[in-house]
């Protein structure tokens, strides 16, 4: 009980900080309000992104979440996200679950190795 | 003599050298690109290796720190912003310098002050270690405890803006890492009746979520900012040479700002960037020509980058020696001899003498690559750099992170780790909170714990032990100095704040 008590302490002082440090408070709501959208959306990417891993496997999945992610960074050149589509998925694939030697998330409902027949 | 051996060892092995070699690249470039830092390389890295031996996998983490540390003064002289923040007073300079068409020679001088640096610090490495560790073999538990509270008290105060968000950082991993089953009468503890939250917290995906993918939502703040790259196209040849007799006047600058870097190392958790700035101020009260520092002074480049690579092999004898990583690359490379069985602490130099000579052997022969390197290639780096669009180069790290926290332990619970941890910290850094402290906290809270029973169940007057043992005390006290200190500087810095506004 000791370190937690101590811990809960610490926490609570450095909440009480942030609550009276004003200027910088309002300098980062200024930031956030510019940036916020894009933050959120790197966030709810990267939360469906897992989900998608465990419905639909690694592969497919990652074909939808890079070009998305480079969406976000602002690419917009076409070729590019269709690109990164296809080589994203099948460069990590070959390098983690291939050559390491790791065994993939597969999906529960879907995934396109039970279609190339790997696994 | 030790030493020798693993010399021998490392340089008859080809395969061994080809992951230096390789290392010393990847931390130059990783290093280089502005809001990337070795460890975040290292973090990301770090499941690759749990599929190579356990010598290689340490050397190439531990070679990609340093080379890292180096890398982040290309950055800085080049595109007036810092790799890492080791290299922020390497900038002071470095950026006059490359304006005034002096970039070559800015990059000679930090990369023969940079490998003096970390030479001295890892031959006192060498020297200091295996008697260190013979001390640290006669500490109790209470002995041990007390340490553990002293480094907390140490990475939570001195790092950082403030007193209390850096204690609450450390605090908050202390909290984390009790998440899961108590390590004596398995009870859950914060684990809300969930099995994978049983197992606790992976050290690796929460490394891989702090250092990558916060790193990756920092930088979305900074996208479609321009990099402006100097030396470039209308550089004089004569401008990139670098003479003896320009180099001369660093030396007595490089020799102590090393001592510097060498001394901050030993102590847990204030790291490069602190030893940068002290060696850099030192430097300037102690030049004979101090009002060119911040100008265009080849010496200003020579101080910080030899102190912030002095750092890094010193910064490695509270790990091996008690298990305190002093530093995040440390941090990270607890997770390397977990996975490969190396238990650390003061036993270390009686169970695995051999591999850990030969990874200081590694760490000497990496020192020489990424100086030749960096000596030769440093504005062609550079130059690669400006090359890659930062749009593409962050979305990449971005999935990479992904994957690296899935291959840890093949679980995708790890992966939800990974991103809260990843959005935590990038919180944590706009609140102007730690997460170094937070992270090396985490690492060292399953140690206190196990030291902090032990104490308890050793003594008949309960908490009493840790004020009756000399040596406990002697540390706590420490611990409190060090705190009275900090608080001092900061209330002395406020009130010269007060002054100036006044």
């Amino acid at each position: 009980m000791f370190p937690l008590g101590a811990s809960i302490v610490l926490i609570c002082l450095g909440a009480v900080e942030v609550i009276s440090s004003s200027p910088k408070a309002s300098q980062t709501k200024a930031e956030l309000k510019r940036n916020g959208p894009a933050i959120l959306a790197l966030l709810g990417l990267s939360l469906l992104y897992i989900w998608a891993m465990a419905r639909f496997g690694y592969l497919a999945s990652t074909f939808v979440a890079a070009p998305v992610a480079l969406w976000i960074f602002g690419v917009r050149h076409p070729l590019g996200l269709l690109l990164a589509a296809f080589l994203c998925p099948g460069m990590y694939h070959l390098i983690f679950f291939e050559l390491l030697g790791v065994f993939p998330p597969l999906g529960d409902w879907f995934d396109l190795l039970d279609v190339f027949g790997g696994y | 003599m030790d030493i020798f051996v693993g010399l021998g060892t490392v340089l008859s092995d080809p395969v061994l050298l080809g992951w230096v070699f390789l290392a010393a690249i990847v931390g130059m470039v990783v290093g280089a690109i502005p809001g990337l830092t070795a460890s975040a390389a290292i973090a990301m890295l770090l499941p690759l290796t749990f599929y190579m031996e356990p010598l290689p996998a340490l050397a190439f983490l531990y070679v990609i720190g340093k080379s890292g540390r180096y890398g982040g003064s290309i950055a800085a002289i080049l595109f007036n912003t810092p790799g890492t923040a080791a290299s922020a007073a390497t900038q002071l300079d470095g950026y006059p310098l490359a304006r005034s068409g002096k970039a070559g020679k800015a990059m000679k001088v930090a990369t023969i002050s940079s490998v003096i640096g970390d030479f001295t610090g890892e031959i006192l490495l060498i020297l200091g270690v295996a008697w260190i560790a013979a001390l640290a073999l006669k500490l109790g538990p209470p002995e041990l405890f007390a340490v553990y509270v002293t480094a907390f008290v140490v990475i939570g105060s001195v790092i950082g803006k403030s007193i209390t968000r850096g204690l609450a950082s450390a605090a908050l991993g202390v909290l984390v890492n009790t998440i899961g089953l108590d390590p004596i009468s398995s009870t859950e503890r914060f684990t809300f009746g969930s099995f994978d939250l049983s197992n606790g917290i992976g050290l690796v995906p929460l490394m891989i979520g702090i250092f990558v993918l916060g790193e990756v939502f920092a930088q979305i703040e900074e996208r479609g900012k321009p990099t402006e790259i100097l030396g470039g196209s209308e550089r004089d040849p004569a401008n990139d040479q670098l003479s003896w007799s320009e180099y001369r006047p660093c030396l007595p600058h490089v020799a102590r700002s090393s001592f510097i870097g060498a001394f901050i190392g030993m102590l847990p958790g204030l790291g490069s960037a602190i030893a940068a700035f002290v060696a850099y101020g030192e430097g300037k009260r102690r030049a004979k020509n101090p009002e060119t520092w911040g100008t265009g002074a080849l010496e200003g480049v020579a101080a910080p980058e030899a102190a912030n690579n002095a750092v890094s092999g010193p910064s490695m004898a509270p790990l091996l020696t008690l298990g305190i990583p002093g530093s995040t690359i440390g941090a990270i490379l607890i997770g390397v001899f977990l996975i490969h069985g190396i238990q650390i602490g003061p036993t270390l130099f009686l169970t695995s003498r051999e591999l850990i000579y030969s990874l200081f052997a590694c760490g000497l022969i990496g020192i020489v690559m990424y100086g030749l390197i960096g000596y030769y290639g440093a504005s062609f780096v550079g130059r690669f750099i400006a090359r890659i669009p930062m749009q593409v180069l962050y979305p990449i790290i971005f999935l990479t992170s992904f994957v690296a926290a899935y291959t840890s332990r093949g679980n995708l619970f790890d992966v939800y780790v990974m991103v809260a941890a990843g959005f935590f910290g990038w919180v944590m850094r706009k609140l102007d909170f730690n997460p170094a402290a937070f992270v090396i906290s985490f690492v060292l809270a399953g140690g206190a714990e196990e030291a902090f029973r032990q104490s308890l169940l050793l003594s008949d007057n309960g908490m009493l032990i840790f004020v009756t043992r000399p040596i406990a005390l002697a540390f706590l006290l420490i611990g409190v100095a060090a705190l009275l200190l900090r608080t001092r500087s900061l209330r002395r810095r406020a009130g010269k704040h007060a002054l100036g506004d006044a």
